[in-house]
């Protein structure tokens, strides 16, 4: 498509950026949120605001309570806790789909349920479902803008005239696409290594869905086949007759950690629950390693002898490693604050690539009278200002909507997915009425809403900044802190964007009476 | 950027032929890269390597040669040929994927 | 010492962007005032850039191991990195001293 490879990679760059720009815009946005996804958690659900810094916890106090709490037929789990995630919880598919019971780790006495989804049950799998769950669409999707991704990083560095002389340079140009195109080319080159690993890392995850060809090929059974196989599961049929009780999972934890060479536990799974041949499964923790390792212990559930030890191939360790490093569920403040830089700085990328386009086409398309770049502008204000605004508003619903909140038959967890969706498309309906101007009032809007969503979570909470510092809540404080300069942002922005325009509408008007409105 | 974009657009192609390349971007790409994993699982299976390992590797492979074969369709001068090969490649790839488990299970 | 060695690893990859920076004629030109960076000047200024980096892969590995460490200085240089371009673009007096140092070198 084009006269030169040049040419043809402009093209690529060009038209495939745009396309999948607001869907790529969308999984990076939610990607970023999901680095503190249990810190939004903590923020959006009070009742697990609980402080645990790692005392050494017995669980065997909690067996009766998990035989009563689950059906006999299916597995229960018990999560143990982590001081991002510190209420411990009991877990099994009941009934209505998969049950949590919260406890307080230290007591282990109930703790009231989460009633939002949060992060890590809304926008982690937003990040790769986009909820469109129809025929696994959203997945295919996500995998197509993860390969479109990559060839977007590597079509713009072919590009890229003067990457190197360039690569310190950031034009404080009058002009808007210039100072775009400056700031789409530095966040580019300098981020290009964390997208496109990201990107990478972030399809090979889901390698046996995109690659259903290779797993036939491999796997008797497809899928269940090459979980199987991979990840070395063991099991033992149900034998339906009852079996001794359950014996001290504290004992078989501490064989397992020991083992480990002191790896904590992150998970403890029962199977069969009072029949003979139950057998127990105690994984390790994903906070210590990049690497999100899944090697479990398999013990007899009465007598805790232990009857299988996993071992994981060494290319599914690398695999692990890049499923580790793309989920950023290790402990380290350090690595997670610089992937959250990353991740806003790969938003402004996406943002400032759309707007490229918008801008540098604007004169032609209206001197030829086309309605591209109204279109996409609106599409792009909706896209981009409208997930911000959306996350926003989420995050407001959650601390307006009454506990147990119910309206048309949804949940209150589905009210504030409603919330969302709804604030999403009012912003794209909002971009098209405004074009332009509705980017300066949708960073006041965030402003607000960020004010707000502090005040209501200390209104309804009581956990203000300095209370949840003190406290030790720090979850709560940063997500208020983070809030507070997300509103800074936007009001500066609002600010400067609001000038600009004045200058030149005044200009304009100046030179070119009957053209000042049309801007 | 600029320059090249709007180089590209002023040369007039017709919107069938873009509509292929499209296609051939995005799905032939894929396929053709789909049938190779499969046929690179095959031959490392047939070749002693372990199913997880084979399946492991080669799909992670897969992902960059998918990202390889879709700038390339974009960057071929001739469409025909383009098409052809990837379609080729499918073809060829499946075969050599799912022969072995044809005859193994005849 | 764990929060004095990652300001130490951001630290020392912004200075080495900084150098790297002041290699090119453009940054040499907006901060000494000269059109060109001495030849000699800018090959040390480059030599010195990546030692800097290096020296900042060094002390992200000391803290964090290996795989923690080499993901802490990826991360590191972009933000370090992109830290430099809007020093440049906003605040290029912050560097001037830097250039200072490195102009009187020169002569």
């Amino acid at each position: 498509m084009g006269a030169t490879f040049r040419e043809s990679m402009g093209w690529l760059h060009t038209w495939s950026g745009l396309v999948v720009g607001l869907l790529l815009f969308a999984i990076f946005w939610t990607g970023t949120l999901c680095v503190f996804d249990r810190e939004i958690d903590r923020w959006m659900n009070p009742s697990t605001r609980l402080v645990y810094a790692g005392e050494p916890i017995a669980i065997d106090g909690l067996r009766e309570e998990a035989g009563r709490l689950s059906p006999r037929t299916a597995p229960w789990a018990i999560v143990l806790p982590t001081s991002r995630d510190p209420a411990l919880w009991i877990g099994y598919r009941g009934r209505g789909g998969f049950e949590r019971t919260l406890f307080d780790p230290l007591t282990l006495k109930p703790v009231a349920p989460a009633e939002s989804w949060a992060g890590t049950r809304f926008f982690f799998p937003f990040h790769h479902t986009l909820h469109l769950r129809m025929w696994n669409l959203g997945t295919w999707l996500t995998g197509l803008a993860g390969v479109a991704m990559m060839v977007l990083c590597i079509s713009g560095v072919i590009i890229h005239r003067k990457i190197f002389v360039d690569f310190f340079t950031l034009r404080r140009s009058r002009q808007p696409h210039r100072l775009l195109l400056d700031l789409h080319n530095t966040t580019g080159t300098l981020g290009f290594v964390f997208y496109f690993i990201m990107s990478f890392s972030g399809v090979t995850i889901l390698a046996s869905v995109y690659y259903p060809s290779g797993v036939w090929v491999a796997f008797e059974g497809g899928r269940s086949g090459y979980v199987r196989d991979t990840y070395d599961v063991f099991s033992r049929p149900r034998l339906n007759q009852p079996g001794p009780p359950l014996g001290s999972l504290d004992a078989m934890v501490a064989t397992a950690r020991e083992a480990w060479g002191g790896l904590n536990p992150g998970l403890v799974r029962v199977f069969h629950h009072g029949d003979r041949n139950s057998y127990v499964e105690v994984r390790p923790s994903i906070e210590a390693e990049v690497a999100m390792r899944t090697d479990p212990f398999f013990f007899d559930a009465a007598t805790g002898a232990v009857l299988y030890r996993t071992y994981i191939r060494e290319t599914s360790q690398v695999q692990q490693f890049l499923t580790g490093l793309h989920f950023a569920q290790f402990r380290h403040w350090t690595l997670r604050w610089l992937y959250f830089a990353l991740g806003l700085l790969g938003c402004v990328l996406i943002v400032t690539g759309l707007l490229f386009w918008i801008e540098s086409r604007r004169k032609a398309h209206a001197a030829a009278g086309w309605k591209g770049v109204g279109f996409v502008e609106g599409l792009t204000v909706g896209g981009t200002g409208g997930m911000v605004l959306a996350t926003l508003a989420f995050f407001v619903a959650n601390r307006l909507l009454p506990s147990g909140a119910t309206f048309m038959g949804g949940a209150r967890y589905e009210l504030e997915i409603w919330v969302f969706f709804a604030a999403w498309v009012l912003s794209f309906a909002h971009g098209w009425a405004r074009r332009g101007a509705a980017w300066i009032d949708q960073c006041w809007l965030a402003a607000g809403l960020c004010i707000l969503a502090v005040i209501l979570n200390a209104a309804t909470t009581g956990d203000h900044v300095l209370q949840a510092w003190t406290d030790g809540k720090l979850a709560v404080a940063g997500m208020d802190l983070v809030l507070l300069a997300g509103a800074f942002a936007a009001t500066v922005t609002a600010w400067r964007l609001q000038h600009r325009r004045q200058g030149a509408a005044s200009k304009q008007f100046r030179h070119h009476p009957l053209e000042g409105q049309s801007s | 950027m600029a320059k090249a974009a709007s180089a590209s657009s002023s040369a007039p192609v017709g919107a069938g032929k873009v509509v292929v390349r499209v296609l051939a971007i995005v799905f032939g790409a894929y396929a053709a890269s789909a049938a190779v994993v499969a046929a690179g699982v095959a031959g490392l299976i047939l070749a002693g390597v372990n199913k997880s390992d084979a399946f492991t590797v080669c799909s992670i492979l897969g992902f960059l040669l998918y990202v390889g074969l879709a700038i390339w369709a974009a960057a071929a001068r001739r469409l025909v040929p383009m098409v052809g090969t990837l379609l080729f490649v499918t073809a060829a790839g499946t075969g050599i994927g799912f022969l072995p488990a044809l005859i193994g299970g005849a | 010492m764990e929060a004095a060695l990652i300001v130490a690893v951001l630290a020392i990859c912004y200075l080495g962007f900084a150098l790297l920076a002041l290699s090119q004629d453009r940054h040499w030109l907006h901060l000494c005032g000269e059109r060109h960076c001495p030849p000699g000047i800018a090959g040390s200024l480059r030599v010195a850039g990546y030692a800097s980096l290096a020296a900042g892969l060094c002390l992200a590995l000391l803290r964090d191991g290996p795989g923690f460490g080499s993901l802490v200085w990826a991360t590191t240089l972009t933000v370090a990195s992109f830290a430099v371009v809007c020093t440049l673009t906003w605040r290029p007096h912050w560097l001037r001293p830097l250039a200072l140092v490195c102009q009187r070198h020169a002569r």
